[in-house]
């Protein structure tokens, strides 16, 4: 996947500004190839416009957020860019809901809080 | 069910504030001791409070209030530069949907949470449960007291 | 797709090498064979044609002999003449075919010897010098225009002369040809034996090579199978494969047996299997979960927190023991060439850590009969009872007040822990006395959950949720029989307003009698109790409050540690009953003395001694230099208890020590006196305020 030297595009989905802004800066970790961010989005409306847009190649994507909720937005990311890596972000505990986003096209599942480890970790899977 | 909150049952909340610390700064937080908020008296001090209210298995609410100087240091520590109220409120409700994720988790699926609300005052009284007083839990992070008031009981 | 022939194709090399060249001797003998027979036939046309060189010599001879005798009596020549030049070109035809074999030889140098080659060489041009002369007179002869007789009798002559010889040559080349093809036979056959036995060993190591090999292979397979059945039989989880068509695997571990039984065979749909063995909800997710898992692009240590077969429980049925079980199941991607081919399912019984638990919250919610706890409530003055209530709630907001105020600094959370323990210690006396028997096991509890953090340097705030939690139980539990009190002190107040008041001193030494029989009730102990007091109108407080505060621990001490069983007090001439006796005293210069006697087994300082070193409170050096005063002195320190096992009664080390705190409050002076065997005696003197 990481053929060129392009580096990867990055979009962070979170109502939290907290949160998406540790994340951006989480993701210049030298242990992450380069990525650099093509947009911060704080409801699943947002996101959606934008994934349209900037054609990100990584999401982050929190679950529980005002106007759109996450399910139903990677729901629609996935069916326009179906090559992008959605990692799911989120302090729900529900399994059930979190195993459906995964179904509709999420990657991977980060439980909040979490280390500035567990998320570059999660990255790197995600990536490889 | 379990008539009372058991200390396993304030522990979860405890031991999840304190991953929150621990995971988001890469310091814990340490628990003060706990005891219990009587009637009539002053309720909560600081000025960010994220607020819980449950339902269905258990009745009451779970209250995470901090200072805001605290939550600027957090905010200094995650990497953030800007401090402005809505930056302080973010980590409240952070934690709050956390201790609201871990609720469900531990009590089980039977547990109503609302959505976190942010209060930027001071609750001064709580309503009053038919059969115990709130706990109230404080925690110190680099010298900052925040507060953790558990008032729960089965339904 | 196409490595797996390179892949076979090396493993068998040597094999397919070994074949090749058996093919290849095989196809060696049969290039061998048909040569052979080339050359026996080459060899007999030769033979052949030697005879034909004799008989064309024996026939040339005939037609000139006729020829001559024609010639003589002039009949006609033609058939002689004829006759002669076939048989000459018989002769010459079979020469040549002899002649032309120099070529031939050279392609079977190896196998003619050079020697018989040369002598068969030898002997044609041996043949061809006795021909040629024939040869030169015979020619001119068949032209009919030269023919004359003179030419004729000369070839006839000649032919005569050397036929003999010519034929005796070409008998000779004959047997020398016979000679050779026969050499060459044989050394044909030599050869194709040669071959033949080495295709035959070639065939042979083949077979040994391969027969070697397979065993060797089924050798290992039978050892791998044997680990693998080891592995399987010993691993304490549940393990085995799930296939991309959701079926369970053959190869399966023996936990998984005894932990499904027949519920999840080889070969079965794992959902179904699932649906059967969990709740239908569980079954459900596992099924998304698995789905999800199977796609590769998903990596399952991205989707650990989402396994919904976490901490499960089986339905009733699938259980092989008694009790519940729970298991979790973990999944791990197995892939080839980037696909997920297959999850290896892992399996782990957690029913005895979440019994553990379950276990410990039953205890905590038992039923407690708490009727009966709260009846004997009743026994008492209401008002007495009422004030309790309100001294236990006035400790027990100080004791929260103090959690709230704490610095967790230095010893301040031990200390602490130490102070609650001791509030805690008088309240359950003083609850004991007034039969508030749940309110007493509140405190039991509470003081349990203590024990464990009294004598930590270093406790922290979580440690003390706990404390919190029994805090806020305990205040529930007085607040309960604060309502039932008020309920019969407003029926009491109700009916009767000016009755007898009974003496209140009277009224507190029968609680406490009360409370000395439940105790040696509860020890197992046999006691009576004295009570020798003047009636006084009002109680002094100073009384009042030694009488609450200190006298139950007294009464519990000397109970527990002074009074003996009975069949011990028996056997050293005692009476099997134990006396307890309570005196009040009032002296003239208004002096109050209170005593508390027992007739047990009295303190014995050498042995405290012994419990002093045995505790680690002191070194054997330090109890030496100390006197009988000072070690028994040491009864009054915090948490020391010479029981070793706490129950209700005693073993926590703190009844002596409210002791001292009382007497402290009330400004009174406590005097001990006892003698090994016989008796102790509490004296406390409070001087008039």
């Amino acid at each position: 996947m990481t053929t060129s030297t392009r580096p990867l595009n990055i979009m962070i989905v979170d109502d939290s500004t907290v949160i998406r802004n540790r994340i951006s800066r989480l993701i210049s970790n030298p242990q992450l190839p380069p990525i650099q961010i093509s947009g911060l989005a704080g409801n699943g409306e947002i996101a959606l416009l934008m994934a349209r847009e900037k054609r990100p190649d990584l999401i982050t994507m929190d679950l529980t957020m005002p106007n759109m909720d996450g399910e139903a937005c990677i729901e629609a990311i996935a069916q326009f860019l179906p090559n992008a890596k959605i990692l799911v972000v989120s302090a729900l505990a529900d399994k059930a809901t979190a195993l459906r986003a995964i179904m509709k096209g999420a990657h991977g599942f980060l439980h909040k809080p979490f280390t500035d480890k567990e998320l570059i970790d999660s990255l790197c899977e995600l990536i490889d | 069910m379990h008539p009372q909150l058991r200390p396993q049952d304030i522990e979860v909340f405890t031991e999840t504030i304190c991953h929150y610390f621990l995971a988001s700064t890469g310091e814990a937080a340490v628990i003060r001791s706990a005891y219990l908020l009587e009637q009539g008296g002053p309720i909560l001090w600081n000025e960010f409070n994220g607020l819980i209210e449950v339902s269905g298995d258990y009745l009451g609410s779970i209250c995470f209030s901090a200072p805001r100087a605290l939550l600027s240091h957090v905010l200094l520590k995650s990497g953030e530069s800007v401090f402005t109220d809505e930056r302080h409120g973010d980590i409240v409700g952070e934690i709050a949907n956390t201790l609201a994720g871990r609720a469900r988790r531990h009590f089980g699926e039977g547990l109503g949470i609302s959505t976190p609300q942010l209060l930027d005052y001071s609750i001064t009284t709580f309503q009053p449960l038919a059969h115990s007083l709130p706990y109230a839990i404080p925690f110190l992070w680099h010298g900052y007291e925040a507060n953790l008031v558990i008032h729960l009981e089965t339904a | 797709m196409t490595s797996l022939p390179r892949l076979s194709f090396g493993k068998y090399r040597d094999l397919v090498l070994l074949i090749a060249i058996f093919i290849f001797i095989d196809a060696g003998v049969s290039v061998i064979n048909i040569y052979t027979s080339h050359q026996i036939e080459d060899d007999t046309s030769r033979i052949n044609a030697a005879g034909e060189m004799r008989a064309s010599a024996q026939q040339l001879t005939k037609a000139l002999l006729t020829l001559d005798m024609e010639m003589r009596s002039g009949a006609i020549t033609q058939t002689s003449q004829a006759e002669i030049s076939g048989a000459r070109l018989g002769f010459l035809d079979a020469q040549e075919k002899l002649q032309k074999k120099p070529e031939g030889l050279l392609k079977r140098g190896l196998l003619e010897p050079e020697a018989l080659g040369q002598k068969v060489s030898e002997q044609l041009s041996q043949i061809a010098n006795t021909w040629d002369p024939i040869d030169r007179e015979v020619s001119p002869l068949l032209n009919s225009e030269t023919l004359n007789l003179e030419m004729v009798s000369s070839a006839v002559s000649k032919a005569v002369t050397r036929n003999n010889r010519l034929t005796q040559q070409a008998d000779d080349l004959g047997l020398m040809l016979e000679a050779l093809a026969q050499y060459k036979t044989s050394t044909m056959r030599t050869i194709q034996t040669f071959a033949i036995i080495l295709a035959f060993l070639n065939f042979l190591f083949i077979v040994f090579k391969f027969i070697a090999r397979l065993t060797a292979s089924d050798q290992a397979a039978a050892v791998a199978r044997e680990e693998n059945e080891r592995i399987m039989k010993g691993v304490r989880e549940g393990l085995f494969l799930l296939t991309r068509d959701r079926t369970v695997g053959s190869q399966r571990s023996a936990s998984l047996d005894k932990l499904f039984g027949e519920q999840l065979k080889t070969g079965e749909n794992f959902h179904q299997a699932l649906s059967r063995i969990c709740s239908l909800e569980s079954a459900e997710a596992a099924e998304n979960y698995i789905d999800i898992l199977f796609n590769r692009k998903i990596k399952q240590v991205l989707l650990e927190q989402l396994n919904p077969l976490k901490e499960i429980e089986l339905l009733s049925g699938t259980k092989q023991r008694k009790g519940s079980t729970f298991v979790s199941f973990e999944f791990d991607q197995i892939r080839e060439n980037d696909e997920v081919v297959a999850l290896l399912v892992s399996v782990f019984d957690i029913s005895d850590e979440v019994r553990l638990e379950r276990e410990l919250m039953n205890a905590e919610s038992r039923a407690k009969g708490e009727i009966d706890l709260l009846l004997g409530v009743l026994d008492h003055n209401p008002d007495t009872v009422a004030e309790f209530l309100l001294t236990a709630r006035r400790n027990l907001q100080l004791i929260n007040q103090e959690l709230q105020d704490v610095q967790p600094v230095g010893q301040n959370y031990p200390q602490l822990v130490n102070r609650i323990a001791r509030t805690l210690h008088g309240l359950k006396g003083e609850a004991g006395t007034l039969s508030c028997q749940s309110i007493c096991q509140e405190i039991h509890d509470f003081e349990e959950l203590l024990t464990p953090l009294r004598g930590r340097n270093k406790i922290q705030g979580d440690d003390l949720i706990p404390a919190a939690v029994a805090l806020s139980k305990l205040l529930s539990e007085v607040a309960k029989i604060e309502v039932i009190v008020s309920r019969i002190q407003q029926h009491v107040s109700g009916r009767s307003g000016d009755q007898n008041s009974p003496d209140p001193l009277w009224e507190t030494l029968h609680s406490i009698e009360k409370y000395a029989l439940k105790v040696a009730e509860d020890l197992n102990k046999s006691v009576r109790f004295e009570a020798i007091a003047p009636r006084l109108s009002q109680i002094p407080s100073s009384i009042a409050g030694i009488l609450r505060e200190a006298v139950p621990q007294l009464i519990r001490n000397a109970i527990a540690h002074g009074i003996e069983p009975s069949d011990e007090r028996l056997t050293i001439g005692k009476s099997g009953t134990g006396l307890i006796r309570i005196e009040i005293a009032n002296e003239a210069d208004g002096t109050l003395t209170m005593t508390i006697h027992d007739d047990g087994r009295g303190i014995s300082a050498s042995h405290l001694r012994t419990v002093l070193v045995a505790r680690g409170f002191k070194t054997p050096e330090d109890v030496g230099e100390m006197s009988d005063d000072q070690v028994i002195a040491m009864l009054f320190e915090p948490g020391f208890s010479s029981l070793d096992k706490a129950n209700l009664h005693a073993g926590r080390g703190d009844g002596l020590s409210v002791v001292k705190e009382a007497l402290r409050e009330f400004d009174g002076r406590l005097r001990i006196t006892s003698r090994t065997n016989s008796h102790t005696r509490f004296i406390m003197q409070f001087k008039p305020a």
